[in-house]
């Protein structure tokens, strides 16, 4: 009896403030008109494809807003939302039951409604992150009604261990995890991705083709946005909800045969990055990509990761210049440099090589049969009056003398030259 | 369980009386709102920007009642009821992965006695990380606090344990209090005592994450101690996978 007393008073109480901030409760970062559904979630999609495009944080009326990787994905469904007035509804990281929405009052202050905005989307990027994109987000099933342009590709942490740092624990390593929006899925199947990246800053957003990781933990993958109604609803019944890419997509049968007498037949599975990969194009796939296409397309890829590399180099050489000689320090170090990117590069190169079938004994023999393909891509002008074509850069990520350290000068970062590495201390 | 349907009974009771108190409350502001229009001849000029404005309320007013029916939770359920239905979750699991059968009686869902459920095949050996938690306190003077700590990106390639701080404005969201910079990344288990100590824990959720040296791998948030969420994947690929393990409602597939 005291505890159902203690829910009425509760009830009571909050029926109260409900009531009590009915006229308060008008004020939001925008108002509702329309409510989302299939046609708002095709609009979105068109949208995303036509209007959420690399420059947006940085030309336009929306210039200024900072952004990681999850924080784009938020801020550019904010944005549709804002712009068509329709809820923008997400949980509340921190474990709040209360949703965080437009319907908020803190930004009342603010008349101009895109500064209203922009504060809204600040708001949100200081509490969100790719851990806070499952809750926000279901996985779908693999086909052109699901995965279009607008959809999630998300994974909330790399995790990196092998057996003796499982058995020992000493390095088990947390990677950052990645998100980024489906822009386009062409008619071959290709998914081409846009996004941002760490550490948060104002910047231009970036476009590719190469998916990068399979999705293993039903966390992560190809994702559609939950639409308010639907953090009521189960899972099973939200549109085009399904968990086959972590279980059937990608899985490849051998069937190994022994002739003869006593011969056998033995299938066992295969799933890989690979064969996901392969496996999802072709469910997306209006039609199959020929041998030049996807030679193209990751040439493609290659000259974009290289292009955006230029900004972060020339902006780590600047900032080696006012050192004065001196070494940057861990936080510095892990700021300017470029493994991740690096190795990426290299990835796609691979891919690039894979897709084309050419013949050599290692990475580097294959790529240098591809030059013509890279060399599409305009040159690298990687300081004021110096370019280096992406064919020379490439080779030099794939014998390793492109340096991804911070303290090495501007020629040896692209490997134009390998002369006066640095001694600082490497992180 | 004749207590819980006299008590399910009394809530939907209330629910309707809450209802049809708001809906007396929306129709009485409703014509609050319209003779204001009427009075001023402003802000509601044409009957589809009426249309809109009382829409925007009735949203307004809805997504209140979602947030009460969410904000506060009823849990009727007793520690043995919690404890039988983690029971017979834990031999879901034990059959999608194949697991060797266990004696496990009456046990409160929480991890350790989910990997009682698992020792025998997944092995003794494994190393516990935590992915991120949230710690809410209601200070003396009756303020509310949360505190977060996640593993946030501090680069490409890295990534470190950060400690968030926050209260909540009037509309109970969580505003940052800034920590210096230091108190972010340092040892965060120390700052997190320091701060849980200045008041009262109201609530405690955190997901982590066990790597055994098997190649098994067990994801689980915990909600107050006890278990909710769980992801348990073995070597093979199978997955399975169970949203809140004490929910009488079958919530857990088997991938």
């Amino acid at each position: 009896m005291g505890g159902t007393m203690n829910v009425m008073t509760t009830k009571s109480l909050a029926l109260i403030a409900v009531l009590g901030g009915l006229h308060s409760a008008q004020a939001a970062v925008w108002k509702d008109q329309n409510q989302w559904d299939a046609t708002w979630e095709e609009k979105y999609s068109n949208w995303v494809q036509s209007s959420f495009s690399e420059d947006i944080f940085t030309n336009g009326k929306y210039k200024g807003i900072p952004t990681d990787c999850a924080d784009a994905v938020y801020a550019g469904r904010a944005i549709f939302a804002f712009e068509n007035k329709l809820p923008f509804v997400i949980i509340d990281p921190t474990g709040g039951d209360i949703k965080i929405s437009n319907n908020m009052s803190r930004f009342d202050g603010t008349k101009d409604e895109i500064s209203r905005l922009k504060n809204f989307i600040n708001y949100i990027s200081d509490l969100v992150s790719t851990k806070s994109l499952p809750n926000d987000s279901y996985p779908v099933s693999i086909n052109r009604d699901n995965v279009r342009a607008g959809t999630i590709w998300s994974r909330p942490r790399i995790t990196s261990s092998n057996f003796f740092s499982r058995l020992f624990g000493g390095t088990v390593k947390e990677d950052p995890g990645h998100a980024e929006v489906v822009k386009n899925v062409d008619e071959t199947g290709a998914i081409y991705l846009i996004g941002s990246t760490v550490p948060q800053d104002v910047r231009k957003l970036i476009t590719t083709s190469s998916l990068v990781f399979m999705p293993v933990e039903t966390s992560t993958g190809l994702r559609n946005w939950m639409q308010p109604d639907f953090y009521r609803q189960k899972s099973e019944g939200l549109p085009g909800f399904s968990l086959e890419q972590f279980t059937t997509v990608g899985v490849q049968t051998n069937n190994y045969q022994h002739g003869g007498e006593g011969s056998y037949n033995n299938n066992s599975t295969t799933r890989n990055i690979s064969t996901w990969t392969s496996d999802v194009q072709t469910r997306l796939a209006l039609r199959a990509e020929n041998r030049e296409e996807a030679i193209r397309r990751q040439a493609a890829n290659v000259c974009t990761l290289a292009t955006a590399r230029i900004a972060l180099v020339r902006k780590a050489d600047k900032y080696r210049s006012q050192l004065n000689g001196a070494c940057m320090n861990a936080e510095d170090y892990d700021s300017y440099s470029t493994p991740s990117r690096d190795k990426r590069i290299a990835e796609t190169l691979d891919s690039m090589a894979a897709a084309s079938g050419v013949f050599g004994f290692t990475l580097s023999q294959k790529v240098g049969k591809l030059k013509n393909y890279l060399n599409e891509c305009p040159e690298l002008e990687v300081a004021d009056g110096k370019k280096v074509s992406l064919a020379d850069f490439s080779m030099s990520i794939l014998s390793s003398s492109a340096s991804s350290n911070p303290n090495d000068l501007l020629d040896v970062r692209w490997g134009i030259s390998t002369d006066n590495k640095s001694t600082c201390p490497t992180y | 369980m004749e207590a819980r349907v006299k008590n399910s009974n009394y809530l939907k009771t209330q629910k309707n009386l809450i209802i049809l108190i708001l809906g007396s409350c929306l129709i009485s502001y409703h014509v609050y709102q319209v003779n204001r229009s009427i009075a001023t001849n402003v802000e509601t000029e044409s009957p589809s920007q009426n249309l809109i404005a009382t829409k925007a309320i009735d949203n307004i007013v809805n997504e209140k009642i979602d947030n009460l029916e969410s904000n506060v939770e009823y849990d009727t359920r007793t520690s043995e009821q919690k404890s039988e239905i983690f029971q017979k979750k834990m031999n879901d699991m034990r059959i999608c992965l194949e697991l060797e059968k266990t004696n496990n009686e009456s046990l409160n869902p929480n991890f350790d006695n989910l990997y009682r459920f698992v020792m025998n095949d997944f092995g003794n050996s494994f190393h516990q990380t935590s992915e991120w938690s949230n710690t809410h306190l209601k200070l003396e003077n009756g303020e509310e606090r949360r505190i977060r700590i996640e593993v946030e990106a501090t680069s490409e390639q890295n990534a470190t344990k950060k400690l968030s701080y926050f209260g909540l404005d009037e509309d109970k969201l969580p505003i940052r209090i800034p920590v210096d910079r230091e108190l972010e990344t340092a040892s965060t288990d120390d700052v997190l005592k320091k701060l849980e100590s200045e008041g009262k824990i109201t609530f405690k959720e955190n997901a982590s994450r066990a790597y055994f040296a098997s190649g098994n791998q067990i994801y689980f948030t915990e909600k107050n101690g006890t278990l909710a969420d769980l992801e348990v994947q073995n070597k093979s690929g199978r997955i399975f996978k169970c949203n809140d393990v004490t929910q009488s409602e079958n919530l857990c597939r088997c991938l």
